[in-house]
């Protein structure tokens, strides 16, 4: 169960660089203050993910949502705002969260000269687990996603759907009883995606765990077919949340792609105007 | 201390894994010093075989009958350089220099007058050069030979034009060892210890970060203190693995050795390899926590590699402080890194034994930057992937 509560964060990016004047060549070497310029990457995002269901963070690009998903994960640090798993209060650098929490980051970021087996092992070590457990819980993952071919393979030469299985693998190794999965089906082919829908329903159901599973995307289909409950992200916050069907009602369309578009830039633009 | 074994594992098996690091390891420890030698040797070989030819290329030599007279009674042969003397020494076919004697020597040299006679070569032409030396004794010999038959032609003795003799005598300990062309070599090793565990330290951090895998890493329930110490545990290995590859390079060397007389100065045994090896592994050790720290931050592979050259650029430096000091060496030497190993790796070679003073200065010193970098790793680590 994970429970976040009007997010905020700020990045600080730097100005356009720029080799015009001396000012510019001397901000450039660190001698004189540099210009900067703020981004509300995450401006109020606040929802709750339940036990046993698949939430989805819907959003465009840049919408806030990786942002959103690596302050859940303790990586990044709110400006405000409360985050718990499980009752327990996220902080970031800190990973007292972090053994009930399996996450699968937009990067995936296996280790190429480690073969998947070694890759999923050594995150199963990390997290405590006795290497006899860890053994048996690689055979079990690797049956479930279907990827023993590839466990004595170096991760050098995978393909997209091969990098994701393993990344998954080693993410769930501990059994964690929240995943976060970011853009999961990013660059997967269309049995390769059918195939993880099939495994994260499993994961949602009683005999799977009964999983909390947030999983974001900018994808419809996937929101359609997958998700329990939609948080649309839209600049830095939700716009709205519900089941599909709510949404569809809520935007009085038929079709989730127009009731998103209505949703997330039609509403909000409406919304700023409103506040000019 | 599980996961950090886990943690070293991994580092490990990743470094031995990767080219890069492996190859970087392996030239830098096991080519360094064996090539520094081998070329030195043949050098040294060259300067020795030129001064035991004994022939002397020579254009006009019948112009000087007495001054061939004097080469064949030294055991010299003499022969008639080729017409093209200037182009073949530049294009390194003649490998002597050319003895021109003027048409007038003869008459001249009865006269009394002064006489003048040219040694040629191509100042890029190393072995020539190194041909100089002999053929300006032998000729040298010669004056010093006519000028004492004049003087005695006009009976004053010799001995009046040399009536000090000057001696050199070596206040040299019994069992030190001249040492010469070995000076280079602790340089040679610290570069070796620096470069060779170099790459080990990047790929742990910048590299793990630039291949998108840090992130992840940070997921799991560990401290910044066990991915500190785990990650320095596996660069430490490889940087001590450099450092007993190196010495033990050492040993195949001697036996490469074709000179003789660098195969006397070096004379690098089982006592000098402990010496060295106490001497350089806690450096290894603490120069891998640094390149660890220095690392940390950095966004990518290539902005580590570069900041870590510039901190490896000041080890040459660090070794030619000596030279600012000539004389006594002051006390503070001993406690700065890399300086105080350089020098008791140079008295390592010149068979002095190591005390224990310094040594333990050096180890002091050693696990101060280790415990710092390590510190600071450990605080930083949880970090930098927040941004």
């Amino acid at each position: 169960m994970i429970t976040v509560k009007d997010l905020h964060k700020e990045f600080v990016r730097q100005g356009k660089p720029s080799v015009g004047s001396f000012k510019d060549i001397a901000r450039a070497l660190g001698l004189m203050k540099k210009t900067v310029e703020t981004v509300k990457a995450v401006n109020g995002v606040s929802f709750h993910a339940a036990d046993g269901a698949i939430t989805g963070l819907l959003g465009a690009n840049g919408a806030g949502k990786t942002t959103t998903l690596r302050m859940i994960a303790g990586l990044l640090q709110a400006d405000s705002g409360d985050i718990h798993v499980d009752g327990t209060q996220v902080r970031a650098g800190t990973y007292a969260t972090q053994s009930q929490m399996g996450v699968l980051s937009d990067a995936r970021g296996l280790y190429p000269r480690l073969t998947a087996r070694e890759n999923i092992h050594y995150y199963g070590l990390l997290h405590g687990m006795e290497p006899g457990l860890v053994e048996q819980r690689t055979t079990q993952l690797a049956a479930w996603l279907e990827m023993q071919p590839l466990l004595d393979r170096r991760a050098d030469g995978f393909s997209q759907g091969e990098r994701m299985k393993t990344a998954l693998a080693r993410a769930l190794v501990h059994d964690p009883k929240n995943i976060i999965l970011d853009e999961p089906t990013n660059g997967l082919d269309v049995v390769a995606t059918r195939a993880l829908r099939e495994f994260l329903r499993w994961l949602r159901s009683p005999e799977g765990g009964a999983k909390c599973i947030i999983v974001s995307t900018h994808i419809m289909q996937e929101v359609e077919r997958l998700c329990d409950e939609v948080v649309i992200v839209a600049n830095g916050k939700n716009v709205a949340r519900g089941s599909v069907e709510e949404l569809l009602a809520q935007a009085q369309e038929n079709n989730f792609e127009d009731a998103f578009v209505k949703l997330a830039f039609l509403q909000a633009t409406t919304a700023m105007k409103g506040a000019a | 201390m599980r996961a950090t074994i886990s943690i070293l594992r991994k580092e490990l098996k990743d470094a031995l894994r990767d080219r890069r690091t492996l190859m970087t390891a392996l030239f830098s420890s096991l080519l360094g010093v064996p090539l520094m030698l081998l070329v030195f040797s043949t050098v040294l070989s060259q300067v020795e075989s030129q001064e035991d030819k004994r022939t002397v290329y020579a254009v006009g030599m019948q112009f000087a009958p007495e001054l061939e007279n004097f080469i064949l009674r030294q055991g010299y042969q003499i022969r008639q350089a080729p017409e093209d003397y200037a182009a073949k020494s530049r294009s390194k076919e003649l490998d002597q220099p050319v003895l021109l004697v003027p048409s007038d020597f003869q008459k001249k040299l009865h006269r009394g007058e002064k006489l003048t006679v040219e040694l040629a070569y191509d100042t890029s032409n190393r072995q020539a050069e190194f041909g100089m030396r002999p053929l300006k004794r032998l000729l040298e010999a010669y004056a010093q030979e006519t000028m004492m038959m004049d003087l005695t032609m006009r009976g004053i003795s010799g001995e009046l034009l040399q009536r000090i003799d000057i001696k050199e005598r070596y206040l040299q300990k019994a069992d030190e060892r001249k040492t010469s062309l070995t000076e280079m070599l602790p340089m040679m090793v610290l570069m070796a210890i620096v470069v060779g565990g170099m790459y080990a330290a990047i790929d742990t951090t910048a590299g793990e970060r630039e291949r998108g895998s840090l992130e992840p890493l940070m997921m799991n329930p560990v401290s910044g203190w066990q991915l500190a110490s785990g990650k320095w545990g596996a660069v430490a290995i490889v940087g001590m693995g450099v450092v007993i590859l190196t010495i033990f390079s050492f040993f195949p060397t001697q036996w490469l050795i074709r000179n003789e007389t660098l195969k006397a100065e070096f004379q690098f045994g089982w006592k000098d390899a402990v010496g060295f090896l106490m001497v350089l592994l806690p450096l290894a050790a603490s120069i891998a926590a640094l390149q660890i720290a220095v690392a940390l931050d950095c966004k990518s592979y290539k902005e580590a590699q570069v900041r870590n050259q510039i901190v490896t650029m000041f080890i040459p430096f660090v070794s030619l402080i000596p030279i600012v000091f000539p004389g006594r060496e002051p006390a503070w030497f001993q406690w700065v890194p890399v300086l105080a190993q350089n020098q008791m790796m140079n008295q390592v070679l010149k068979g002095e034994s190591l005390h224990v003073l310094p040594v333990a200065a050096a180890l002091l010193v050693c696990v101060a930057i280790t415990a710092v970098s390590l510190a600071y790793i450990s605080r930083k680590m949880r970090q930098v992937v927040m941004h």
